[in-house]
C-alpha cells in the first residue's frame, strides 16, 4: 500500500458550528452506535440469532403439525419457541462477549478511554448501546417466529394459545432470558479482558460445564444443591413449560424449588455481580 | 501546560517512573527522549490517565485529565501502541471518537484529508502499514484541534516525507501558542523538532533544558587540526593543558581550548595549519553520554560509530 501525500500542515479551525466541543453522556452513546454497527461481527452475530431463532421454531411447528405429536397437548405449541432460545443463545453470546474484549484485544480501549476518561460512563454506554439493540432485534425476532409458529400451528389441534399466561411467559420470558444472558457474556468480557479466555467461559461453562452438571447431579446427590443456582440453568427456567419445572423441583433432594421468574432472579444476581467485579476492575486497573 | 509533580510508576517491584517532576510549557515543541523502557511511554500514559500513578500527580491545563470537561479539544493523543479496532475502517474510528464530544463529520473529514487518509479511510485498519496506523493516531490526535499534544513516538513508522510533515506541524502547532510534548527515540530527528527537551533514563530525569543547553552540557566541543608539525603544536597544546588526540598522522582532535586559542598558538610558534574547524557535539552525544548509565538494554554490538578496532 503506497502512502498518499499529506496535505499542508495547517490545521483548519475545527468546525464549531455554533458550539464547542464537550464530553456527554448522549455523545459517549452515540460513540458506542457508531461503534457497535461498524463492525461485520454485530451483523452475522444478530443475522445468525434471528435466522437460528425463526427457523428452528417453524421447523418444530412443521413436526407439529403431523398428528401424531399433538394429541390435543396445548403445552406442545411451547416447544418450537424453547427450541428456539436455545439456539439462538449461542450467536448472542459471541456478540455479547466480543463487543467488550474486542476493545482489549485489539488496543481500542486506550483510544476510548482518551476520549471517555470518565471510565464507568464508558463502559455504561456500551452496555446501554448493546443491551438496546438486543432487544429489539429479539423482540422482533421472537415476534415473527410467533406469527409464522401461529400461521403454521392454525387449524391443528396443537394451536398456539395467546392468551395462555403459560404460554406467553415462555415466549417473552425466552426473550428476556436471551438478552440477560448476553448482558452476563459482556460482564465476563469486562472483567475478563481477553476474547478467547472470555469466550471459551462463557461457552464452555453455559453450554458445556452446566450440561455436565445437570447429567452428573442425576447420580451424586450434592450436586444438586449447586445444580439449580448456575446462570444458565436457573435462568432459562423463564421459558420452561411449568410441568417440567415441577418435576425438576419434585427431583430436587435439597427440597429448593425455584419458580420460573426466581430462576430468572439468580441469573439476574450473577449479572449484578459480575458487573461489578468488571466495574471495580476498570475502575482500579490500568488501561 | 502540562505538569507533573512526584511522578511515580511501579509495575510490581519494578520501578517504571521513579518521582519525576516536570513541566511542559506552551508555544514551543518539548522533546521526551530517553533509551527504550526509560519510562517515557508509561509517563505519557498517565498523563491521560490511563495508568494510575503509585504517586505523585500529573495535570493538564491545571487539572488531571479525567475531570476535564472536555478532553478531546484540551488533549490530543497519540499512543504509541496501535490503539485501533483492526475491523472498523479509519473514517468509523474516528467517527465515533468524534462523536463522544459532538466533533461533526465535517472535521473527521480534514483530519482524514490533513494526515493523507483519504484513499484508505473506508479500508479496514487492520490491513493498514505502520505508517498509516501512524497517520491515523495522528488524526485521531488532532480531531479536536487541541489546545496540548501529546505524541508518543509520532514519526515511528513513517516516510522521510512524513517525518518532514510531523516536524513541520507540531512547530506550526506551537507556533500557534500550543503545548507540544512528544517523545521519540530518533535523536536527530528530536534535534531538528525541540526547541526543549526532557531526557528520561531508569525512570528519572536526567536534563530538562532548551536543545542547545543540553547538547553543550553533556558534551564537549573539539577542535579538528591539520598539520604538517601535528606532534610540534600537539606538544605545545599539551603543555597548555589541552586533550590532544592524534586521529591520524597530520590529524589532531583537540579537546579543552576554543578554535582561536589553537590557532594563535600555532601562528605564535609558526606552525603551518592545512585546517582548523570547531565540532560542536550532537543531540545523539548527549543523549548517549547523559543515558551512559540508564541504558535498560545494552547491545552487545559496538555503538553505531565505534572504530571497528574495537573486536580487539
Amino acid at each position: 500500500m503506497t502512502a498518499p501525500a499529506l496535505s499542508a500542515p495547517a490545521p483548519a479551525a475545527l468546525s464549531h458550528a455554533g458550539h464547542t466541543p464537550v464530553l456527554t453522556v448522549l455523545g459517549t452513546l452515540r460513540s458506542e452506535w457508531i461503534k457497535l454497527w461498524s463492525l461485520r461481527t454485530t451483523y452475522w452475530t444478530l443475522a445468525l440469532t434471528a435466522a437460528a431463532y425463526v427457523a428452528l421454531a417453524a421447523l418444530l411447528a412443521l413436526l407439529l403439525r403431523n398428528p401424531d405429536f399433538a394429541q390435543g397437548d396445548p403445552t406442545l405449541a411451547q416447544l418450537p419457541f424453547v427450541a428456539g432460545v436455545y439456539v439462538a443463545t449461542i450467536p448472542l453470546l459471541v456478540l455479547g462477549t466480543l463487543t467488550i474484549t474486542g476493545e482489549y484485544s485489539t488496543g481500542q480501549v486506550r483510544s476510548s478511554l482518551v476520549a471517555v476518561p470518565i471510565r464507568l460512563r464508558w463502559l455504561a454506554a456500551k452496555l446501554t448501546v448493546l443491551t438496546g439493540t438486543a432487544v429489539v432485534v429479539v423482540a422482533a425476532t421472537v415476534a415473527i417466529a410467533t406469527a409464522l409458529v401461529t400461521l403454521i400451528l392454525s387449524g391443528t389441534q396443537a394451536k398456539l394459545d395467546l392468551s395462555d399466561p403459560e404460554t406467553v411467559r415462555i415466549i417473552g420470558g425466552g426473550a428476556l432470558y436471551l438478552v440477560t444472558i448476553m448482558v452476563l457474556a459482556f460482564a465476563v468480557g469486562a472483567l475478563l479482558r481477553n476474547s478467547g479466555a472470555a469466550l471459551g467461559v462463557v461457552l464452555g461453562f453455559l453450554l458445556i460445564v452446566e450440561q455436565i452438571v445437570a447429567i452428573v447431579a442425576q447420580f451424586w446427590k450434592p450436586m444438586q444443591a449447586i445444580n439449580p443456582f448456575l446462570p444458565g440453568s436457573a435462568g432459562a427456567r423463564l421459558t420452561t413449560p411449568q410441568a417440567q419445572l415441577d418435576a425438576t423441583n419434585a427431583a430436587n433432594v435439597y427440597n429448593i424449588h425455584l419458580s420460573a421468574w426466581q430462576g430468572y432472579g439468580v441469573l439476574v444476581a450473577w449479572v449484578v455481580v459480575v458487573l461489578a467485579l468488571a466495574a471495580v476492575r476498570l475502575r482500579t486497573r490500568d488501561a | 501546560m502540562i505538569e507533573a509533580v512526584g511522578l511515580s510508576k511501579h509495575y510490581g517491584s519494578k520501578v517504571a517512573v521513579d518521582r519525576i517532576s516536570f513541566t511542559v510549557q506552551p508555544g514551543q515543541v518539548t522533546g521526551f527522549l530517553g533509551p527504550n523502557g526509560a519510562g517515557k511511554s508509561t509517563t505519557m500514559r498517565m498523563i491521560v490517565g490511563l495508568d494510575r500513578p503509585t504517586s505523585g500527580t500529573v495535570s493538564v491545563a491545571g487539572q488531571p485529565y479525567a475531570s476535564l470537561r472536555s478532553p478531546m479539544t484540551e488533549v490530543g493523543v497519540l499512543l504509541e501502541a496501535r490503539a485501533v479496532h483492526s475491523g472498523r475502517s479509519a473514517r468509523n474510528h474516528l467517527r465515533a471518537l468524534a462523536a463522544t464530544h459532538g466533533i461533526g463529520v465535517r472535521r473527521v473529514d480534514e483530519v482524514i484529508e490533513m494526515t493523507g487518509l483519504t484513499d484508505v479511510a473506508k479500508k479496514r485498519v487492520g490491513g493498514f502499514s505502520l505508517g498509516m496506523g501512524q497517520r491515523l493516531g495522528i488524526a485521531v490526535a488532532l480531531l479536536g484541534d487541541p489546545h496540548t499534544l501529546v505524541l508518543d513516538e509520532p514519526v515511528n513508522g513513517l516516510d522521510p516525507e512524513g517525518v518532514l510533515w510531523v516536524r513541520t506541524l507540531v512547530k506550526y502547532l506551537a507556533g500557534q501558542g500550543r503545548t507540544v510534548f512528544l517523545s521519540s527515540h530518533l535523536m536527530a530527528e528530536m534535534a531538528l523538532a525541540a526547541d526543549h527537551v526532557i531526557v528520561i533514563g531508569r525512570g528519572r530525569i536526567i536534563a530538562d533544558g532548551p536543545v542547545d543547553d543540553v547538547i553543550a552540557n553533556a558534551t564537549h566541543a573539539t577542535v579538528r587540526v591539520r598539520s604538517p608539525q601535528a606532534d610540534h603544536l600537539a606538544g605545545l597544546l599539551r603543555a597548555a593543558g589541552a586533550l590532544v588526540e592524534a586521529v591520524e598522522p597530520g590529524l589532531l582532535q583537540v579537546t579543552g581550548p576554543p578554535a582561536a586559542y589553537v590557532g594563535e598558538t600555532a601562528a605564535a610558534n609558526g606552525v603551518v595549519l592545512h585546517e582548523l574547524s570547531e565540532v560542536s557535539g550532537s543531540l545523539e552525544e548527549a543523549f548517549m553520554s547523559l543515558t551512559a548509565d540508564s541504558v535498560e538494554y545494552h547491545s552487545a554490538v559496538p555503538v553505531a560509530g565505534a572504530p571497528d578496532g574495537a573486536q580487539r
